[in-house]
């Protein structure tokens, strides 16, 4: 178990060298520069900035000056929010999408899971019909739109939530973001839970338990719900991209201050250190989701708890 | 005396998109206490789709009607609550690859206890005891240390083992085992086996045993019923059967078994054609595009079960001798 | 009985022999029931769900209506109206959706868009199919190290946040069209590659694929007769359910305004713009939503209900 734990961690290592490498030169690879968008400047003061930001060199050479600061966790300045560094501009914003993401996985999997899981165990009825197309349209209807409806409805409507902004976190506000944003993500679990669920209720062993006596709630709950739930365990990694791509969307509807919006942006002014922060805080995330889910799904599953 | 098992009519159907699968048409049979009651077929005579249904674990598409009475208990309508409790404690049934018939998730010991648990309220530390015994009992080794294992720490033979000890656990009338050996080498299933007639005379459980294997039912049935398209063919203590058989398909069954000390011929004995076709099963008995000795009244009729000896059944028409198929050899 | 057969029969030295029992095989031989290839058995289980049959339909008459129109449709989808800007659904001048904010008319954009959504879509899912059956079926079949590397190399892509990266690339780069297709298609063809990799490897070790190779039966046409078959079954799924999601995602770069370029339009394109003017103009939103969600929608059902009849263990 221990083995394996490394060789995964370890194996996270190129791949996040591969982001950083990959990202670095594609950004640098498109014509344009940060500061080729500023109103007409002397020629001499834009010289002056981009050899303060050591933006006239060589790329391969700027590459390693720039893997030399992240070694030390320090990600540059930001060329468009001049003033600031991407650090402190991360610090800022990624709380907030880690309020609205967490809460969105969180729900999706403490609602999805048991959608589900009575969809599989009432297999054909309307209890499975109905939450399953449900959850289908659920995944139809883009997040970009299913977000004004809900805003139309909740707080235009009713008049019960805030329509946007974030006010420092409060409850209120974290809630139709974190629904619209898990919205997709509650439907795709439904429907994983309830096709697992259904494939273990199948499985022989569970022929097995029956044929035993034992009564039905100690079938699914001691001997169906554990297989059923390890390929939720597998979804972690791809749930964690989902929420990343849909913040992009809800923050901007929502007017919330995450780094979303520094994102695109940033690609549109050719803020190298910002997007490349980003990005690389993307892609850490996604790796560490995808560690975490590997060595639980080792753990959980006794073949290879053994290996 | 009244049998221990008795099942009168028994009929299973499937729902499937493509029809009606009849998969057992009207069959009776009895079991007493004690016996071992081998049963034979190929894949689709309904063997195995008997024995669940009996069970109550059918598919959720099957349904069987006819009626089965467990001394003097109706199964078939029972209660979901009724039939657990009679299930691994009066009737238990062991399944063809232990392998996926085991949760993989769980440890063998919480798997064997749970029986007795359950069924018993018996405590935790009381079943783990009796688990052990019955490990002992099937010859594994180191009972104790095998409680925390995973079925993967097995190996083949003794995960059925296991299966078996399981399924002994709380003592049932009988045990039905559908085809137990049949993914496991020649020389595992000989063991297997020895040990079921061993348990049977320790435990005093009846076994049914299902197999296509007429081999296994020479070694350990005291009687056979010989199925094909879902209906009985031929039913007689296992003497009687392979030394006097009275039905084509049982002729077709024996010879095309090839020996090794048979004289060597240009072709194997076959049964010529193909298995019936389960969603459209023609009128009269169904073996008779196969047969041999076929008259024109088997494609129209079934023909009804009648004795042929003492402890002897058959369905069939055919009044003559048999014997051409040996004759083939 | 097939030829094959026969040939086979042949080889085994079998013939039709003496005596009743010979007769009575020969006569059966003759009465053969045809077999039902695995593409007929799932072609009668599809019919069944009438779930698929009735999304088949649907998706057959929005293609329909978004090829045949245009072309007869007195609108172009630039064309502004100027008498009816920001028009709700009406039938002075035949704006049966509205119009908007251009005065242009909202029925042909949203054939448009239909068009242009439903051929990003298929486009995109063949440019990944072919990129991903290649590597897939080459590494599995090859096996050894190539596989080795190539899975590898599809493990470290995988985890890369390719979001980010489609991003950048169309930023950076321009939005043409063809460069929406390639970097769509750059990114998604990671699934399909392990799939149709899995598959080959299982395919690979099956017993029949042995006696074919055992039969000296050339690689070649193992693949063609053997392979290909079993892997058009996952590919066919695959695409039925990757369509309806690059189709969404060109909608999610149009909300961030890096989709196809004004004024062609898509259905995510004609979605996000609706979206902004919910409140005040809502036709603008709903009828490109409802579209884009009835296309997303049945294909969706179209491929759960293929993967029911291909593989009906889990129904």
């Amino acid at each position: 178990m221990l083995k394996y734990t490394l060789k995964r961690f370890f194996g996270t290592i190129p791949t996040l060298f591969v982001i950083i490498t990959l990202s670095f030169f594609l950004l640098h690879a498109a014509p344009g520069g940060p500061f080729d968008m500023e109103r007409a400047m002397p020629p001499q003061i834009k010289a002056n900035i981009l050899k303060m930001y050591h933006l006239n060199e060589p790329v391969w050479k700027q590459y390693f000056l720039y893997l030399g600061n992240i070694l030390h966790g320090n990600f540059g300045p930001s060329y468009v929010y001049r003033g600031t560094t991407v650090n402190d501009l991360i610090k800022q914003g990624f709380p907030v999408d880690l309020i609205v993401g967490g809460f969105a996985l969180l729900g999706a999997l403490l609602i999805g899971i048991p959608i589900g899981i009575i969809a599989a165990l009432r297999q054909n009825s309307p209890w499975d019909y109905g939450p399953m197309a449900a959850a289908m349209l659920g995944l139809s209807i883009p997040n970009f739109v299913a977000a004004p409806l809900l805003i139309l409805a909740f707080a235009v409507a009713l008049r019960l939530l805030p329509a946007g902004g974030w006010a420092g976190g409060s409850p209120l506000f974290v809630i139709l973001p974190a629904v619209s944003l898990g919205l997709p993500l509650i439907a795709y679990v439904a429907r994983m839970m309830r096709g697992s669920m259904v494939e273990v209720l199948n499985s022989p062993f569970i022929r097995t338990a029956r044929a035993k006596g034992l009564p039905e709630h100690t079938v699914i709950l001691r001997h169906a719900l554990r297989p059923a739930l390890l390929p939720m365990v597998s979804f972690l990694g791809p749930a964690v991209v989902g929420v990343i791509t849909g913040s992009i969307v809800i923050e901007e509807i929502f007017g919330l201050p995450g780094i979303g919006r520094f994102f695109v942006n940033g690609a549109l002014n050719r803020d190298y250190t910002l997007v490349m922060g980003v990005t690389i805080l993307y892609g850490m995330l996604i790796l560490t989701f995808n560690f975490i889910a590997d060595v639980l799904y080792g753990f959980l599953d006794p073949r290879t708890r053994h290996q | 005396m009244a049998a221990f098992l008795e099942i009168r009519n028994l009929s299973v159907s499937f729902t499937t998109p493509d029809g009606i699968v009849h998969a057992v048409n009207d069959i009776d049979l009895d079991l007493n206490e004690r016996e071992v009651l081998g049963v034979v077929g190929e894949s689709g005579s309904g063997k195995s789709q008997f024995w669940l249904a009996v069970m109550g674990l059918l598919a959720k598409n099957g349904r069987a009607e006819g009626s089965v009475k467990l001394e003097g208990e109706e199964l078939l309508g029972l209660s979901h609550s009724r039939l657990n409790r009679l299930r691994g404690e009066k009737m238990t049934m062991i399944f063809q690859d232990p392998m996926t018939a085991l949760n993989p998730y769980l440890t063998i010991g919480r798997q064997m206890t749970e029986v007795l648990t359950s069924h018993r309220k018996i405590k935790r530390r009381e079943a783990e005891r009796r688990a052990i015994e019955v490990l002992k009992a099937v010859h594994i080794t180191g009972a104790e240390e095998r409680l925390g294992m995973y079925p993967h720490e097995f190996s083949g033979g003794m995960r059925q083992r296991v299966m078996i000890a399981m399924a002994l656990l709380a003592d049932p009338k009988v045990l039905i085992a559908d085809e137990p050996t049949t993914n496991l080498d020649v020389t595992v299933q000989a063991q297997i086996l020895a040990l079921l007639n061993e348990l049977r005379d320790q435990f005093g459980t009846a076994i049914v045993f299902v197999t296509h294997d007429l081999g296994v039912i020479a070694q350990i049935a005291n009687r056979v019923v010989v199925l094909y398209g879902g209906r009985t063919m031929e039913q007689a203590r296992v003497k009687d059967l392979f030394a006097q058989y009275r039905h084509p398909y049982t002729e077709g069954l024996l010879y095309s078994v090839p020996r090794l000390d048979a004289v060597r011929t240009e072709r194997l004995v076959t049964i010529a054609g193909n298995p019936p076709d389960l969603a459209r099963l023609p009128p009269g008995c169904p073996f008779a595009p196969r047969c041999v000795y076929v008259e024109p009244r088997c494609r129209r009729q079934m023909p009804p079960l009648e004795a042929v000896g003492p402890d002897h059944l058959r369905a069939c028409f055919h009044a003559g001798d048999l014997g051409r198929l040996q004759a083939a050899t | 009985m097939t030829d094959e057969r026969r040939r086979l029969m042949r080889r085994l030295n079998w013939y039709p022999g003496r005596g009743a029992v010979g007769k009575m095989e020969t006569a059966l031989e003759q009465q053969e029931l045809e077999g039902r290839s695995l593409w007929r058995d799932a072609w009668i289980r599809l019919r069944h769900n009438h779930a698929a049959i009735a999304s088949l339909i649907v998706l057959g008459l929005i293609a329909l209506a978004a090829v045949v129109i245009p072309f007869f449709w007195p609108y172009g989808y630039a064309q502004p109206d100027w008498n009816l800007i920001n028009h709700g659904p009406t039938f002075v001048g035949a704006h049966i959706f509205g119009t908007d904010a251009l005065g242009r008319d909202l029925f042909i954009r949203v054939m448009w868009g239909s068009r242009i959504s439903l051929m990003i879509g298929v486009v995109a899912t063949m440019v990944t199919l072919v990129i991903g059956v290649v590597w897939g079926a080459t590494a599995g079949y090859v096996g050894g190290w190539v596989d080795g590397l190539m899975m590898r190399t599809v493990d470290i892509l995988y985890s890369v946040p390719f979001i980010p990266f489609v991003i950048i690339l169309i930023v950076l780069f321009g939005r043409n069209l063809f460069l929406v297709f390639a970097a769509i298609g750059a990114v998604s063809w990671l699934d399909i590659a392990r799939i149709v990799r899995g598959q080959t490897l299982s395919l690979r070790k099956k017993e029949f694929i042995e006696a074919a190779r055992a039969a000296a039966v050339p690689g070649r046409i193992i693949i063609r007769r053997h392979i290909v078959p079993n892997l058009l079954g996952i590919v066919i799924i695959y695409v039925t359910l990757t369509i309806p999601s690059i189709i969404l995602f060109e909608a999610f770069l149009s909300f961030l305004g890096l989709g196809v370029q004004a004024p062609m339009t898509s259905l995510g394109g004609l979605v996000s713009d609706g979206a902004s003017v919910l409140q005040s103009y809502p036709y603008l939103l709903y009828f490109p939503a409802i579209f884009l969600a009835a296309i997303v929608y049945c294909f969706n059902f179209v491929g759960d209900g293929l993967r029911d009849a291909l593989d009906p263990k889990d129904r």
